[in-house]
């Protein structure tokens, strides 16, 4: 069968698009690498228990909805199916229960939504340092809640981490973050003067407030992060220590857990392996497709929502997912430009008011420099081991792309395929050649976009 | 290092194996989980400089958390638990991972696909 329309990944995006189009008649495939639907965000809404509801706060809840909205006739759900290959002809690939197989669908939404930016700080490879989006998941999937765990980086996401450890009983140890008091002074003419502005504003001060009341102690513009083990202990791997620099004095902490979170970008690894264009978001300090306000790319049949189209959050991601939809009935031929255009009025109204307030967010929390720019001996490439001097080494041997970097010395080459050092590269070589990161460009990506076998392959065979 | 938010009853539990170690998890958790609930943030090392890694983005992206599960190399942080699942952690480097997906990938287009049901993806062991 043929579905009208294919969508890769149920965060609320994806989900938001899959009932939208559903309602205007489109026969939905929705893919998900995940057993429930919700996206990372929304990981296992449906099946959290009450007590995890109130720990992990409203904004988690407000997924239920999106998901029980999911049940509707015209949407099949493939779930716990990885897609390694999608090709602009609407055929999309994947694994599932250790068999390759594949739908086509007329059009395709890719919903891929986000990935966490690399934290390449001395250590940040060592057992026991893990990302902050991981520990949320843990909370959210597995019950598990971070103990003695110190939180390092920059971004809303640290302060929502420490208020739901909070409520779980298990207080943070400390929260170092990387913002300075010259990026809020940089960030605050872009705070926006409408109510969606003072809503964000006031809930970061509850945050705080909240962090302050129990005794949490926060080191802001902190530097020169790394992280060790116990050199004295058998198991020396485990990080137990971070070092840093706070206020110009070095000073050294000890805990069971290094919680890291730079912002995230999106995750472009399908849209890339299409070749779709992609632009440098300096805003954004990141690439994002190119797409228009209905998420058109520069590929016919595909379009792109959410997270994965530019940093906008869960919110903007659920407006996106209908307003995609509408357009790919539209260019279907199922409802007219009229009807189109009439019902995303709204939809691309309270888009507009929500996104007012991301510029400030993006300003404040922009990564700073010593994570964009690693000093040499730091590693990059988690896969390969190359470290940010090996990539400076290859430009001085006349490596000017991050596709060569590769032939040099295997960056990207690894199982992740550039989906964590990716933008790093691209950063450091236009730091280095003085090119734009437009003009450097990034990694090309192959399919398979995950790794398949043979064995699963041979389902394929028929 | 994590604390679980509810304590688990006997029958909502199984019992899996990581380097021969049997231990009791929460049915509900994949392999990663689990083994975090026991404090085992080690799962492989790598070939370059036997540097130790372990779980690092629990989404199935940055592919630190592979082990041997049954034979297979697998994402820890993908494969939810089950009985008597059997996991080893990995000495070796998954290097040939993607160059070896790439090949079988490349293969597909083609229908040409020999159907040995090997999984191939680094199992050199
Ligand atoms: S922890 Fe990153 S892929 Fe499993």
């Amino acid at each position: 069968m043929i579905y009208d329309l294919v969508i890769i990944g149920s965060g609320p995006a994806g989900m938001s698009a899959a009932r939208q189009a559903a309602e205007l008649g489109l026969q939905v495939a929705l893919i998900d690498e995940q057993s429930q639907p919700g996206g990372q965000i929304y990981r296992n809404v449906a099946k959290a228990s009450k007590q995890q509801l109130d720990i992990l706060g409203p904004d988690y809840c407000a997924g239920r909805a999106l998901v029980e909205r999911l049940s509707h006739e015209q949407i099949v759900h493939i779930a716990v199916a990885t897609v390694w290959k999608v090709q602009k002809d609407g055929f999309v690939y994947y694994t599932k229960n250790g068999k390759a197989d594949f739908v086509q669908g007329k059009h395709i939404l890719l919903a891929t939504g986000a990935l966490e930016r690399a934290c390449p700080v001395p250590g940040w490879t060592r057992p026991g340092v893990m990302t902050v989006g991981s520990a949320q998941i843990l909370m959210k999937a597995g019950g598990l809640v971070p103990d003695n765990a110190i939180l390092i980086g920059s971004g809303p996401l640290l302060y929502l981490m420490a208020v739901q450890m909070l409520a779980a009983g298990c207080k943070p140890k400390a929260l170092l973050e990387t913002q300075t008091f010259s990026s809020l002074k940089s960030a605050l003419p872009l705070l926006p003067r409408s109510l969606a502005g003072w809503v964000m504003l006031s809930k970061g001060l509850k945050y705080l407030a909240k962090l302050e009341l129990a005794g949490i102690k926060r080191y802001t513009g902190v530097e020169q992060i790394s992280l060790h083990g116990n050199e004295n202990a058998k198991a020396t791997e485990a990080a137990s220590r971070v070092q840093f620099v706070h206020k110009g004095k070095r000073k050294e902490l000890e805990a069971d857990l290094f919680l890291l979170h730079q912002g995230v970008i999106p995750n472009t690894q399908i849209t890339r392996s299409l070749e779709l264009a992609h632009d440098w978001r300096e805003d954004q300090v990141c690439f994002a497709p190119q797409s228009d306000e209905f998420g058109r790319t520069s590929c016919e049949r595909i379009h792109n929502a959410g997270d994965g189209a530019g940093i906008g959050g869960a919110y903007v991601a659920a407006l996106s997912g209908p307003l995609a939809a509408l357009d790919i009935a539209y260019s279907l031929g199922v409802i007219s430009r009229a009807v189109r255009d009439e019902k995303a009025k709204v939809l691309l109204k309270k888009r507009q008011d929500a996104l007012a307030a991301r510029p400030f967010l993006d300003r404040l929390y922009t990564p700073p420099k010593d994570w964009r720019l690693p000093q040499d001996e730091t590693i990059i490439c988690r896969c390969e081991e190359v470290t940010a001097g090996d990539i400076r080494s290859y430009v001085a041997l006349g490596c000017t792309g991050p596709n060569q970097t590769k032939a040099f010395g295997r960056s990207g080459m690894g199982p992740c395929q550039g989906r964590y050092c990716g933008l790093v590269v691209s950063d450091i070589l236009a730091h280095e050649t003085g090119l734009s990161q437009q003009e450097v460009g990034s990694y090309r990506i192959r399919a398979p976009i995950k790794p398949v076998s043979i064995g699963e392959l041979a389902s394929l065979d028929r | 290092m994590f604390k679980p938010l509810k304590k688990k009853t006997d029958d909502e539990m199984v019992t899996i194996h990581f380097n021969d170690q049997a231990l009791q998890v929460d049915a509900t958790m994949s392999v990663a989980a689990a083994l975090l609930s026991h404090d085992i943030r080690t799962l492989r090392q790598t070939l370059k400089s036997q540097s130790p890694r372990g779980p690092f983005c629990m989404m199935g992206a940055c592919f630190d958390c592979l082990v041997q599960i049954d034979g297979a190399t697998q994402q820890a942080c993908m494969t939810m638990v089950q009985e008597g699942l059997k996991i080893r952690s990995m000495q070796q480097n998954p290097e040939n991972l993607q160059d070896e997906a790439e090949q079988n990938a490349s293969e597909t287009s083609g229908s040409e696909t020999g159907g040995s049901g090997q999984n191939s993806t680094g199992a050199d062991t």
